[in-house]
């Protein structure tokens, strides 16, 4: 296996929003920077496609009170607090900032010459999205970053982090040729996006049908335990909602209404087709279309008949913007017209909301380890936001800190290449898929919708169980299974840690059912961080702050 | 199943190969249609589509994706 060393002031883990924001600012510090993408920067990870929406504050909309828009943020948060508020009042006041500068760098953040807000609306309350041309947002971060003398190191995925006595070793392969990349780092910034491919997708025998980036497989949170730092509320989950059987993200790009098949709305917000609001029911009530379906009631329909020309038009033009042009394609082709046919919505698998813990500063709790964007849920606005936070973080800590040496980590080293020779040379044993599927059934069953002390104890021993199966038996015929491979490597390990945190949170929050503990308690209205010690993980419950 | 390339019209550049999140795409031969190797992996995203400069691609969704209308 060839091996290179690669020296640099901060190392990106990821290229998505938050990884090329980081590049940027700490590049404009003074920092050396290089930017590792498992797939290519230009299309790759959820935002790949484009959206549509980015959560702000701009005060020439909203006025000079942020505190609406505050409030706004404080609800949206899945499974109820997750971040502290000094957190939260960084992001409010940082977000215009952010899009005044995409802005001048060339992505649409007007619509007909003025700031739009609509979407995710409630009546009567401010609307905190605006709506932004995102469809080509990655390939403008790209040039802006290479233009600033980032390196970007496409098709190699980032899969180890060590921490040896405080020095940052990572360890990537190139997916494609036989290379070992060693990057000895002066700071790392995490930003690997989501967590998904742990649950199984609404479609048997389709995992990649999901709506958030099947590539996005939990590799930073996995790093990051690794290399000591704290995750967060790890064993909180969420669910999205769109189109039934062709998973795409942007339910609020709709407009129309949720009708039961009576063509009663299911939520009280709005009753014909709102520009402004769209339909908030589904947002609100994240259970609804299943409630509807278990009682016979279902399904449940977005129904777009009554929308005007214009509004439909307008519709398109975000969807497409949003990431949707294969569906709209698929729409067309199927002479499926919207105006006419309600469509069926439904809910989508379980994905991790929790994840690596970070503060304001982009800061985890490994000095020189820094994390941004989804690595702890924030969306495309809160990707934008601390990416950039972060990047500036990590540039400015570079300027003082020194170069940690690879071959102090030598025996790490050697270990993590030997297990990949392995899997590339074993004969025979299971491929990465199916050890993906087994993972996905135990998740399902075990750790899925319904949650106990019982069934959790159990889905723990099946893990580990198969947790030591992946480590000894996998086999990848090529670089792309290896990469693959090292994704179920992953999730297993925080398949693991799921199930502990989800036995120590003895209550039910959002995603997180304990059918033996079942309501939510206010005195757990806070960070569970899980952390690895010397015997193992170590939990601890962090107090949030308003 | 998902990506179906035009041979007659592909020029052989590679850009699929280049931008497919989901690595579906090789080149095992220089200067030839590049195959959907791992086509179970698509995300039936359209990145492929968008970025085709002689628009030779072509998504097939696949029968389980099917959208449920009234």
């Amino acid at each position: 296996m060839k091996e290179e060393i690669i020296q640099t002031d901060v190392l990106c883990v990821g290229g998505g929003i938050a990884g090329l924001m980081a590049a940027i600012r700490a590049s404009e510090v003074g920092a050396k920077v290089i930017v590792a993408d498992k797939a290519n920067t230009v299309r790759s990870g959820s935002a790949g496609l484009g959206n549509d929406h980015f959560r702000c504050y701009i005060p020439e909309v909203h006025g000079p009170d942020m505190k609406p828009n505050l409030e706004s943020l404080v609800r949206s948060q899945v499974g109820g607090p997750m971040r502290q508020g000094v957190f939260l009042r960084t992001w409010v006041e940082k977000s215009f900032d952010i899009v005044k500068l995409w802005e001048s760098w060339g992505i649409p953040m007007r619509y007909e010459g003025r700031y739009e807000f609509a979407g995710h609306g409630l009546p009567g309350r401010i609307l905190a999205s605006l709506k932004y041309a995102g469809k080509d947002q990655k390939s403008v971060l790209t040039r802006e970053a290479r233009k600033r003398g980032v390196t970007v190191i496409n098709r190699v995925m980032m899969f180890d982090l060590i921490n040896h006595n405080g020095n940052l070793v990572a360890l990537g392969i190139d997916t494609r040729n036989d290379r070992l990349l060693v990057f000895e780092a002066k700071s790392v910034v995490l930003g690997t996006g989501l967590c998904t491919r742990l649950y199984p997708s609404p479609t048997p025998g389709h995992m990649f049908n999901i709506a958030y980036s099947p590539n996005n497989t939990g590799d930073g949170r996995a790093m990051a335990y690794r290399a000591g730092a704290a995750l967060a509320n790890i064993e909180l989950t969420m669910r999205w909602a769109g189109p039934k059987y062709f998973a795409r993200c942007g339910k609020g790009t709709w407009i129309g209404v949720l009708r039961d098949p009576e063509g009663k709305p299911i939520g009280p917000f709005v009753t014909k087709p709102d520009r402004k609001l769209g339909d908030m029911a589904a947002d609100i009530w994240h259970s609804a279309f299943e409630d509807f379906a278990k009682s016979g009631k279902g399904p449940v329909y977005m129904d777009c008949s009554g929308i005007s020309e214009e509004d439909y038009q307008y519709m398109r033009h975000w969807l497409e913007h949003e990431g949707n042009a294969s569906f709209l394609d698929y729409l067309e082709e199927e002479k499926i017209d919207l105006k006419e046919r309600p469509v069926e919505f439904s809910t989508y698998e379980m994905h991790l909301s929790g994840g690596v813990y970070y503060n304001e500063k982009g800061e985890t709790s490994v000095r020189g380890l820094y994390a941004a964007g989804d690595e702890l849920f924030g969306g495309i606005s809160g990707a934008a936001t601390f990416g950039w936070i972060a990047g500036d973080s990590a540039g400015s800590y570079s300027r003082n800190a020194a170069l940690p040496d690879a071959e102090e980590a030598r025996s790490h080293i050697e270990a993590k290449k030997q297990e990949i020779r392995q899997m590339l040379g074993r004969a025979r044993g299971p491929a990465w898929k199916e050890a993906n599927t087994a993972l996905q059934q135990i998740m399902q069953e075990y750790a899925g919708p319904i949650r106990s002390e019982t069934l959790l104890n159990a889905g723990l021993t099946h893990v580990r169980r198969l947790k030591e199966k992946v480590r000894t038996t996998l086999v990848a015929k090529d670089r792309h299974d290896l990469a693959r491979s090292l994704e179920v490597i992953n999730l297993v390990d925080l398949a693991e840690l799921l199930f502990l945190a989800a036995l120590e949170r003895k209550e039910t929050r959002a995603g997180h059912v304990r059918v033996d503990y079942p309501f939510t308690n206010p005195l757990l209205d806070k960070l569970l961080l899980v952390r690895k010690g010397d015997e193992g993980p170590v939990m601890e419950w962090k107090a949030l702050q308003r | 199943m998902p990506p179906l390339i035009d041979e007659n019209m592909c020029t052989h550049c590679g850009a699929c190969v280049d931008v497919c999140q989901s690595d579906v795409f090789s080149m095992r031969v220089e200067d030839t249609v590049p195959d959907a190797t791992y086509a179970d992996d698509c995300w039936h995203c359209g990145a492929c589509v968008m970025e085709c400069p002689v628009q030779a691609i072509t998504l097939r969704i696949p029968l389980p994706m099917m959208v449920c209308y009234k």
